[in-house]
């Protein structure tokens, strides 16, 4: 998979969201709720930001429990809070 | 998420135009929130709220409707959520927070009028918030002029219902207080069909007062030497009080409540090294982060906001001790008549607020933040600019919207009111 | 060689530079800020080098609008900080700063040698250099014979806050076959009358200075203490004050640490 500055596993619904991050959160693995951002998806939702190098064990884990996701995208997104823009 | 756009379909919004709120908040949230780091893991539940916030609490009310249960829109700290929820009705703040939703408010409003107004009028009628499309019935109150004439507006595409708030604090002005709020209580009945019993009053008196009583401990643990939470995240919490479910609300906030206690007994400090700033003023619905951002990334951080979204949502408790519905509703009254909002003449006792809790929070300064066009603050900040000196508390005044271009300016004003504490 | 601190002021027409050595004057530069401040920033560093060789030892502040494009300065700090520093220094004693920018009009109080007390014009250019020079473009004058004109003028009242309406109001006199002495009276006439407008609820102490473009210009120091009513100073290098207090702070930093 390319290098990328964030992932995201995006999902059908919030319960689903919920459900992977509590998988990893238990397994003390990093991930954050975070909207969607609009490159990766046409509206409004939950995702969950990963870490790159936990993608191929998060798929594993994701086959493992039955969790579902509709997929796991790389982004160039920043996160910049000098940017002030506020939308 | 598909689910979302048919739900906001079925709301009849304008789904075109809200599509371009969707596209720029993600990128705000992100610079916001997420550029932030060492935040307590429990921020999770918020995070959630705010990632889909026009998704999921809207569609708890959709299935809330479905069985019959109606909606009350509010806009105000003064409003008692109590006796909505006696009725079981559920209340929800209509947030205006939003730069996105000014030009519609234009159409209807002069250009000088308070942003918050303007946002407000523009989402009713622009069909770009889901909460304003699926409330019952609103419920305005009489806390400004602005407000006050922009209710006539919004009343001609909704049901309102306009509380008369005393601009005054004697005897009989709580007297009057109690009597609007026997008035809501008829309307709430009426949009129901459901009594305001005493047992149902007695329980939500209750159950309010824990959402209150869990806001006075995060603010009492970010007021400790070492701050555990951000004043940005903070605020996101407080702006989400105002919709949330009450109960699930309370035990989120005391969840997180349980990790910053064990956060400040680890040593974690969020305020190393920066000057604890209390912002004072009008208030900062969701998604106006504006000024916690400019604060927070220009050496500061914000410990306590004496606004509608802070201290003034939930100081003070309902005196649980009355025992019949006319007793219960004299206690609802004294509780709101409690807070000092500027709309109030005298108002001095927002200034002993402002001393009292600049001293607990332990703020090297106070910024007193009036919306533009906001005249009750406006004119009130000098006098607090005044008791503020006085009281040896360095202080900044600053006016400003919602629109992003005046962040560089308010940056170097902040910025040099930090190096000016250091 | 000895150690070398250096402000820089990149404010949003000129850019002011200051350095600073032990045993010798502080050295003023001053450039037009130009249409990109990053651009001007290499442009200071080339020249900085070029006069002094190496800078990678000098202490560095960056001040003004433009400060965080500085990317070689070691720190940045408000011109609000820096003023005050600088305005200090140069008088010798606490004072109130009174500093008429590009595009905006500060207020600065200094006791016991640090700023205590500031404001700031809002998203207005009324009373600052920025509306003089809209006016003077309008009249077809240099800066400096605008100054030359109103001194030997009578004022017109310009009664306009906004800079877009009172240039209307000028293009009207104009219409009127007004002089432009008198004109260009009373554009000065009326930047005074903003500034002293701004401080009025303001404290004044006995000492006022002006810094920024204009603060050697004797005729507008005492056009704007007839306004305030009070003695205003014009400082022949009130426009460095804001590099000057950059450099001294960066030198004070340098000690501290």
């Amino acid at each position: 998979m390319a290098e990328y500055l964030h992932y995201y596993i995006l999902f059908q619904n919030h319960t689903d969201a919920t459900a992977m991050y509590r998988s990893l959160k238990g397994k003390g693995m990093y991930a954050q709720i975070s909207p969607t951002p609009r490159e990766l998806s046409v509206c409004c939702g939950v995702s969950l930001l990963v870490h790159g190098e936990d993608v191929d064990s998060i798929k594993e884990i994701a086959e493992a429990e039955n969790l579902a996701y509709l997929s796991i995208s790389g982004l160039n997104n920043t996160f910049d809070n000098t940017r002030h823009k506020y939308g | 998420m598909a689910d979302n756009q048919k739900m906001w379909a079925d709301l009849g919004m304008n789904l075109e135009l809200h599509d371009m709120l969707c596209e720029v908040l993600p990128g705000a949230i992100g610079d916001v929130f997420m550029s932030q780091e060492n935040r307590p893991e429990a921020m999770d539940y918020f995070d959630m709220v705010l990632a889909d916030v026009h998704g999921l609490r809207p569609s708890e009310l959709v299935e809330f409707r479905k069985n019959g249960g109606k909606v009350f829109g509010t806009f105000c700290a003064y409003v008692p959520d109590e006796v909505i929820f006696a009725a079981g009705g559920i209340a929800t703040g209509l947030c205006a927070g939003s730069q996105f939703w000014v030009p519609g408010g234009e159409r209807y409003l002069p250009a000088n009028t308070c942003p918050l107004i303007k946002a407000m009028l523009g989402a009713r009628f622009d069909r770009t918030c889901p909460f304003y499309r699926l409330a019952d019935i609103y419920i305005g109150e009489n806390t400004c002029d602005g407000k006050k004439k922009a209710y006539e507006i919004l009343g001609t595409d909704v049901p309102m219902h306009i509380m008369d708030l005393p601009q005054m604090k004697r005897d009989k002005d709580y007297l009057k207080w109690a009597d609007e709020i026997k008035d809501l209580i008829k309307v709430v009945e009426e949009t129901t069909g459901n009594k305001v019993t005493a047992e149902a009053l007695a329980e939500n008196i209750k159950k309010i007062n824990a959402k209150r009583a869990a806001l006075q401990r995060l603010y009492s643990l970010r007021w400790k030497e070492n701050v555990p939470i951000s004043g940005t995240d903070v605020l996101l919490i407080s702006q989400i009080a105002y919709y949330d479910d009450p109960e699930r609300f309370a035990a989120m906030v005391n969840k997180l409540c349980d990790e910053l206690e064990k956060r400040v007994a680890d040593g974690v400090n969020l305020a190393a090294g920066k000057k604890r700033i209390l912002i004072s003023g009008t208030p900062m619905a969701i998604p106006n982060w504006k000024l916690h951002n400019l604060v927070e990334t220009s050496g500061g951080i914000v410990v306590c906001e004496e606004t509608c979204t802070g201290t003034r949502y939930f100081e003070n408790f309902v005196d649980e001790s009355g025992e019949t519905l006319d007793d219960m509703v004299q206690n609802i009254a004294n509780r709101y008549m409690g807070i000092n909002c500027a709309c109030f003449t005298p108002n001095t006792a927002r200034f002993d607020d402002v001393v009292r809790l600049a001293k607990d929070s332990k703020a090297d300064g106070v910024i007193d933040v009036n919306l533009m066009f906001c005249q009750t603050y406006d004119i009130e900040g000098r006098s607090l600019e005044e008791r503020c000196k006085a009281e040896g508390i360095p202080f900044l005044g600053i006016e400003t919207d919602y629109t992003d271009n005046d962040a560089q300016q308010l940056k170097t004003r902040i910025g040099a009111f930090i190096e000016m504490l250091g | 060689m000895a150690k070398k601190y250096i402000g820089i002021d990149i404010g949003s027409t000129a850019s002011k530079v200051c350095v600073l050595e032990e045993g010798s004057d502080p050295v003023y530069e001053v450039l037009p800020t130009g249409w990109n401040s990053k651009i001007t920033a290499g442009i200071i560093k080339d020249d900085l080098v070029k006069r002094y060789g190496d800078i990678d030892d000098a202490d560095i502040i960056a001040t003004g609008y433009g400060r965080i494009s500085v990317e070689y300065a070691d720190s940045v700090v408000t011109e609000i900080t820096c003023h005050g520093r600088g305005g200090y220094e140069m008088i010798g004693r606490d004072c109130t700063i009174i500093d008429i920018g590009g595009q905006d009009t500060k207020y600065i109080n200094v006791k016991n040698g640090r700023p205590i007390d500031f404001l700031m014009n809002d998203k207005c250019a009324a009373g600052t250099g920025k509306f003089i020079e809209v006016m003077a473009n309008r009249l077809g004058l240099t800066i400096e014979e605008l100054f030359e004109l109103a001194e030997i003028g009578k004022p017109i009242s310009i009664s306009s806050l906004c800079t877009v309406f009172a240039e209307s109001e000028v293009i009207n006199y104009m219409g009127e076959g007004r002089s432009r002495e008198d004109l260009a009276a009373g554009v000065i006439d009326s930047v005074a009358l903003k500034v002293a407008t701004l401080v009025q609820r303001k404290e004044l102490q006995d000492t006022i200075i002006i810094t920024g473009g204009f603060s050697n210009n004797e005729f507008f120091a005492s056009l704007l203490s007839k306004k305030l009513g009070k003695k205003a100073l014009a400082m022949p290098d009130g426009r460095y004050a804001g590099a000057f207090g950059a450099a001294l702070l960066a030198r004070e930093r340098s000690k501290k640490a």
